[in-house]
């Protein structure tokens, strides 16, 4: 009996985790940003490119370094930690032209923001996605 | 051996290692100072790499947000490196920066080589963002570069002296010391007296000690050979010595001269013998005086060409009328070197010439003999066979008489005499020899006249015929010449000397002191000669003789005692031929024997006949001198008379008076031998030769027959008469009965009758008759006479 709650316990753990690294790239449903390739998505984070194609101006929003979506966002996109995009920033900070993505506070302070500006981008978990949003990039696997 | 070949050596030694060393060291710094400058840069680019991999990073990152003033740090620290010129750093947008060194714009090109990157996203290492050029800085990369190079060149110079000088201490150690110690050994050493050359002190081992040892081995050698050759010369010296007295001292001339005759060497014997002076030097062979100065030069030649040795005998001239013959045999020694060996032959040559002047000279007149006169004229016809000439040869008569009477010595003046007589009737070119016995032959060439031969023999004969003293008597000779010409009588010199010898026979049988010239006529008579003389010998037996016989009778009573019987030839061809003409054909060929023998068994059968009817007569055969002793032996005498039954007293032999001048000894012998057999023996035509009382002494004789040429010219008042007479009495008185030949007419049978002369014979009686018409007397009174031996008429 044990033995089988034990079990449905570490499935249930493997779901949840699963469940947790199912992250999205958003935008306001009615932005009009369009479908992102994954460079696209690491050239407007990581400071390339602020700018689509099309012209419009983007503004990425990141979630808080220590925040395990921002560590399984980083980490699915470019294979690099936190710590790691932080030292990229602290080399490119000091020169004074670029910037890292604004940071939020939590998941619905950047649902918030990204509802209030339609040039934003940023990344949620599958499940806090909603009508108003639009899945511009998913990640493929853990 | 000497200081300045020792440093010699030395400076060589030295000076080939050093400039070896140079050579090989400046290739090999070459070599290594170009690997060093490969080297140099190609690690001065390692380095630059390792550089731009310090900031490959940080320049990612630049040119991926294209951030100029991060790729401008970049590119600032980069040129802190001083081997940086200039770098510059594009991103794909733009260039995001570009600095050089000391403010001077970064170039690309100059000589170095610019260091280029691409440069790639810092989270995809797939896409290219920029990329980044980095230009060294040649110069300093230059300077690097030399300063290897010289460090390289520094260590290799100084490995090459420390090499150089290890070397030359070696050498000098290991080679020049030894050697030049093994030299100053080598030059003190004294090999003749059997001192070793000693090895340098530590090399005894090494190559020093071999070489010590060949040298040792080669002066053992050396000095062995050096010993040799010492006895050697010794020996030859022995061996000149006793050659060259040999050479000098030998009796024959020895030389050795060159091919053109040059003398080279001689002895004393050679000057001696050619008359040269004690030592000749600088003579040539050739030129001494030969008499043929071409000969010795082609005894040389031939001696060399052949490669064999030859003698001759040379004629020298010495002197005027001074000649002297050598023997020269010549050896060649070498290719054109030759040896002779000189001897003095002439005595031996001088007699030699004497021996042959000897053989062709008839030593009892000086004239030439007839060997020397046919080798002469021989030749004669074979050099001038269109020169004509005349041959004379001169037969002397009567000399054999002379010299049988008064002895060889005698003979032999009178021919000496006679031979310069006819030298005195001759030109000085006309020739005289002996042919040999009393007869001589003169030439006279060039003449072609008869007339002229006659008047020249007609003088030889009339000087020959001069009366001359012999032991203070005058004695005369006659003299016959026959002659013959060439070359119309004859091409070569036997058939001359056969024709003029008929020639000469004709001029004798014609009475001789003549000169009869040849003709052919006189062949044909000798062919006419020979042709009888065949038919004689089978005229016997082909019953072609017959014996004639001539009645003798007693002059008293005019009655037949007997008869002589005389041989007749009936000829086929010729018809009756005469005794005279066949007789002495038959004496010469030797048929007389067969005839003589024939006429015996003739004449022994007439008188068995006779005596059978009842005659008894006495028959006479003529005996020639060729049948005594052999040709009719007593025993063949006694024999026929056996066969036919008669008494050897009824048959007489007659001989000639020349038949007892011939072998007295054997024809003796012969006339004792049938005269005990009873035979009687006649001598024939008494009184023509040298008849001699002696004889008639000497010989047994039974009867003497006057020639018929006394009884011919006797007159009553004659000399003949006289001595007929004379000759009768003699007989009478020495008991030998006469029978007169020849009684021709009364007159001489009435005389003969009346001074006493018992018997006779002639055509006043009876002619030769066969025996069928003999005379023969009526039987009645034929007397029978019993005794014998004398003829006594019945």
């Amino acid at each position: 009996m044990l033995r089988r709650v034990l079990t449905c316990l570490a499935l249930f753990a493997c779901c949840t985790m699963l469940q947790a690294a199912d992250i999205v790239v958003v935008v306001r449903s009615d932005s009009e940003i369009g479908i992102l390739e994954r460079s696209d998505v690491i050239n407007i984070f990581l400071g390339r490119f602020r700018k689509l194609q099309s012209g419009g101006h983007v503004e990425p929003l990141d979630l808080p370094a220590h925040s395990s979506e921002c560590e399984h966002f980083y980490q699915r996109l470019i294979g690099k930690t936190p710590a790691e995009i932080n030292a990229y920033w602290a080399r490119l900070l000091f020169t004074g032209r670029v910037f890292p993505p604004r940071a939020m506070d939590s998941q619905e302070r950047l649902l918030d923001t990204l509802l209030g500006n339609p040039r934003a981008i940023g990344y949620l978990e599958r499940d806090k996605v909603d009508r108003r949003l639009r899945i511009v990039y998913e990640m493929s696997g853990p | 051996m000497n200081p300045l070949w020792r440093r010699s050596l030395l400076f060589r030694t030295v000076s080939s290692i050093v400039s070896i060393s140079l050579i090989v060291g400046g290739l090999i710094m070459l070599v290594l100072s170009s690997i060093v400058a490969h080297q140099g840069e190609r690690d001065a680019y390692g380095r630059l790499n390792e550089l731009l991999d310090t900031v490959e990073s940080t320049v990612r990152i630049a040119c991926f947000v294209g951030n100029e003033e991060l790729a401008k740090e970049v590119a600032n620290g980069l040129l802190k490196n001083r081997e940086v010129s200039a770098v510059s750093i594009h991103s794909d947008q733009a260039e995001l920066a570009r600095l050089a060194r000391n403010g001077r714009p970064a170039k690309n090109g100059n000589s170095a080589q610019p260091l280029e990157r691409r440069v790639y996203s810092p989270f995809d290492t797939t896409s290219v963002v920029g990329r980044i050029q980095l230009i060294p800085d040649i110069a300093v990369i230059d300077t690097q570069v030399k300063s290897a190079q010289q460090h390289m060149a520094i260590q290799m110079g100084l490995l090459i002296i420390a090499v150089g000088i290890a070397l030359t201490l070696t050498v000098l150690r290991q080679v020049i010391r030894p050697v030049n110690r093994l030299s100053r050994r080598l030059a003190s050493l004294d090999a003749a007296s059997g001192e070793r050359l000693k090895p340098p002190d530590g090399h005894e081992a090494n190559v020093f000690g071999t070489l010590t040892q060949d040298i040792n081995t080669l002066s053992g050698r050396l000095v062995a050979t050096i010993e040799a050759e010492k006895t050697l010369r010794a020996q030859h010296e022995i061996d000149e010595l006793k050659y060259r007295s040999i050479f000098d001292n030998a009796e024959s001339g020895i030389f050795i001269a060159g091919k053109d005759g040059e003398c080279t060497s001689c002895n004393r014997s050679f000057a001696r013998l050619t008359g040269l002076p004690g030592n000749p030097q600088q003579i040539n062979l050739c030129r001494l005086g030969w008499q043929d100065d071409k000969q010795l030069a082609e005894m040389i030649a031939t001696c060399l060409a052949q490669r064999r040795g030859l003698a001759e005998d040379l004629e020298l001239n010495l002197a005027p009328a001074s000649q002297r013959w050598l023997h020269v045999a010549l050896t060649p020694i070498s290719d054109d070197t030759v040896q002779g060996i000189v001897s003095d032959i002439t005595a031996r040559k001088m007699s030699e010439m004497n021996a042959q002047r000897m053989a062709i000279t008839d030593p009892l007149t000086g004239l030439p003999n007839r060997q020397g006169f046919e080798n002469r004229w021989s030749c004669e016809i074979a050099d001038h066979p269109d020169r004509p000439f005349a041959l004379l040869i001169i037969n002397l008569e009567g000399f054999k008489q002379i010299n049988d009477a008064l002895g060889f010595p005698v003979g032999d003046k009178v021919l000496t005499g006679m031979g310069a007589r006819i030298v005195t009737c001759i030109k000085a070119d006309d020739t005289v020899a002996r042919l040999g016995g009393d007869e001589f032959v003169v030439i006279l060439p060039e003449i072609t006249k008869d007339s002229a031969i006659e008047k020249v023999s007609q003088r030889i004969v009339a000087k020959l015929c001069e009366t001359f003293l012999i032991d203070g008597q005058d004695a005369s000779l006659g003299a016959s010449i026959g002659a013959a010409r060439y070359p119309r009588d004859g091409a070569d010199l036997p058939t001359l000397l056969r024709n003029a010898e008929l020639a000469l026979a004709q001029a004798r049988s014609s009475g001789g002191r003549t000169c009869r010239l040849f003709d052919q006529q006189m062949i044909h008579a000798i062919e006419h000669r020979h042709q009888l003389g065949r038919d004689l010998r089978h005229a016997a037996e082909r019953g072609e003789l017959r014996l004639f016989y001539q009645p003798i009778v007693r002059l008293g009573t005019q009655e037949i005692t007997g008869a002589e019987s005389l041989i007749r030839w009936q000829h086929p061809g010729h018809g009756m031929i005469p005794p005279d003409s066949f007789i002495p054909l038959a004496e010469e060929t030797g048929v007389i024997d067969q005839i003589g023998l024939w006429c015996l068994d003739t004449a022994c059968a007439q008188l068995a006949q006779w005596q059978a009817e009842g005659y008894d007569f006495r028959l006479t055969i003529n005996v020639s001198a060729r049948q005594i002793p052999d040709g009719l032996p007593p025993q063949a005498l006694i024999d026929a008379t056996g066969r036919h039954g008669i008494s050897p007293a009824k048959l007489g032999l007659e001989i000639t008076e020349s038949v007892l001048m011939g072998d007295s000894e054997s024809v003796h012998a012969w006339l004792e031998a049938v005269r005990k057999l009873g035979f009687s023996t006649y001598l024939d035509d008494f009184g023509t030769g040298y008849s001699s009382l002696s004889y008639l002494k000497r010989f047994p004789i039974d009867t003497i027959k006057i020639d018929k040429a006394f009884i011919r010219d006797m007159t009553a008042t004659s000399n003949d008469r006289v001595m007929v007479e004379a000759v009768v009495m003699m007989a009478e008185s020495l008991s030998l009965t006469v029978v007169a030949e020849g009684i021709e007419n009364p007159d001489q049978f009435d005389i003969l009758n009346r001074m006493g002369c018992t018997f006779g014979q002639g055509y006043h009686i009876s002619r030769p008759v066969p025996p069928e018409q003999f005379p023969l007397p009526a039987k009645a009174t034929a007397p029978v006479i019993a005794e014998a031996p004398a003829i006594v008429a019945a």
